[in-house]
């Protein structure tokens, strides 16, 4: 309990007076983590609008792959990618094993289904419900999907949150793609790993807090988007 | 503009219930079509086979697909949104174009003709459904539509209110194809330049 007590008022410490070993791995944690979910957004959310609306061979298909992958276990993300970059891969040329760029596509990949399928759900209630005055208007798929992104917006905020919580928690894939570095691709969970083993309780506690701090910061930020979504 | 709707054979059937059983005929060109008949007989499946908004399970409907058209539903659609940004919507996805200064004039101009501009900033979902039914035949017309779809467009109206929207629906059918649905046989026979009655999916002679 001593000892407990002990770690969590020296994380508090090193939390308060903002040491650069700390800050640095805050730091690469959020771009690393931002990073991916604007390029997962990118992607996600015009596939979900497109899915929505249209009707194709093989849709069905594309659902189930996106519902299934939402629990892709993140080491195998991670040894696929390793398999992929390291020098025997087939993007081996590219040199980006260990790199940030890396960590950023691993999270990238684990994202992706997360906000695809649950924006797909959330677009296709406003597609039901528009669908006939958007049919109407003889207007493109673009414009159809423009709409709907829009009119949909607070849910979709509230996906890539969700998206974003699950980047910032995961450990399994960048530790395999990014090698947990010192100042390179160290990130908060790969540290928090690192630092637990090596005995070094007190930066591993504040990152731990650090993590929870941004992890309630997030779920407020999904209670508020929707409590504003009803009163709209 | 060709107006024209033909209608070839065509049924609607959903889930194995015929809602539309093989009706052929031809929609007037100009004035104001009207269909009409008791609640569950297939007017609205018929407008909105007419429409395009859904398409037909068997047969051909022949009209021309670059007709714009606008569209008074029975259950109002709205963005959530206010009464500006609506009709706006309606206006820059319909036509093409991004004048926004021009559009809100029209707006404004077309809200204070029917002394409904102080509804310009409440948001369309929150209105009465007096309100919506009324908005609604506006923003089917600012879009200078080529045929107007109107689905029991007076039903939720005050008498003032429907006077208006029937005087509105009147002057429009002038130079706009109207096809409209009611359940108001008095109402019909007052628009109406070609009336078709609809009895469990087919026309009837009633």
């Amino acid at each position: 309990m001593f000892e407990i007590n002990d770690t969590l008022y020296g994380a508090l410490l090193m939390i308060w007076s903002l040491e650069s070993q700390y800050i640095d791995i805050i730091v690469l944690s959020l771009k690393v983590s931002l990073t991916a979910l604007i390029i997962s957004c990118m992607i996600s959310l015009p596939l979900a609008s497109y899915l929505s609306i249209k009707n194709f061979f093989g849709k069905s298909l594309i659902i189930i792959i996106l519902n299934s992958f939402m629990a892709l276990p993140p080491v195998v993300v991670g040894l696929f990618l390793y398999l992929l970059l390291s020098w025997q891969g087939v993007l081996s040329s590219y040199e980006i094993l260990y790199t940030p760029t890396a960590m950023i596509i691993a999270q990238t990949i684990i994202i992706i289904p997360i906000v695809a399928a649950l924006s797909k759900e959330s677009i296709d209630i406003y597609f039901n419900k528009y669908r006939d005055y958007l049919i109407s208007l003889k207007i493109s798929n673009f414009k159809v999907m423009k709409t709907l992104l829009w009119e949909s917006r607070h849910a979709l905020v509230v996906n890539g949150l969700a998206g974003l919580g699950r980047a910032f928690a995961e450990v399994g894939a960048v530790i395999i793609v990014g090698g947990n570095i010192a100042e390179l691709t160290r990130v908060m969970t790969t540290a928090i790993v690192l630092e637990t083993s090596r005995g070094n309780f007190v930066l591993a506690m504040s990152l731990g807090l650090t993590l929870i701090f941004i992890s309630l910061i997030l779920n407020f930020s999904v209670y508020f988007i929707k409590t504003a979504d009803e009163l709209d | 503009m060709d107006n024209s709707i033909q209608f070839n054979n065509v049924s609607y059937i959903v889930k194995n219930k015929t809602i539309i059983n093989n009706i052929s005929f031809n929609i007037l060109e100009d004035g104001i079509s009207v269909l009409i008949g008791q609640n569950g007989s297939g007017k609205t499946t018929l407008l909105r086979l007419m429409a395009g908004l859904i398409k037909p399970s068997k047969g051909k409907i022949i009209y021309n697909n670059k007709t714009r058209i606008g569209f008074v539903f029975q259950q109002n659609i709205f963005l959530n949104r206010s009464v500006n940004d609506n009709l706006y919507h309606a206006m820059s996805c319909s036509l093409n174009g991004k004048n926004k200064k021009n559009y809100e004039k029209i707006i404004r101009t077309m809200l204070d003709e029917f002394n409904m501009l102080n509804l310009l900033k409440m948001n369309a979902e929150k209105l009465s459904g007096g309100e919506q039914q009324f908005i609604s035949l506006i923003r089917s017309i600012i879009i200078n539509p080529d045929v107007l779809f109107l689905d029991e467009p007076t039903s939720n109206l005050d008498i003032k209110h429907k006077n208006l929207a029937e005087k509105l629906i009147s002057d429009y059918s002038k130079t706009v194809k109207v096809i409209m649905v009611t359940q108001n046989t008095k109402q019909a026979n007052r628009l109406a330049n070609q009336i078709l009655s609809v009895k469990d999916g087919t026309l009837s002679n009633d």
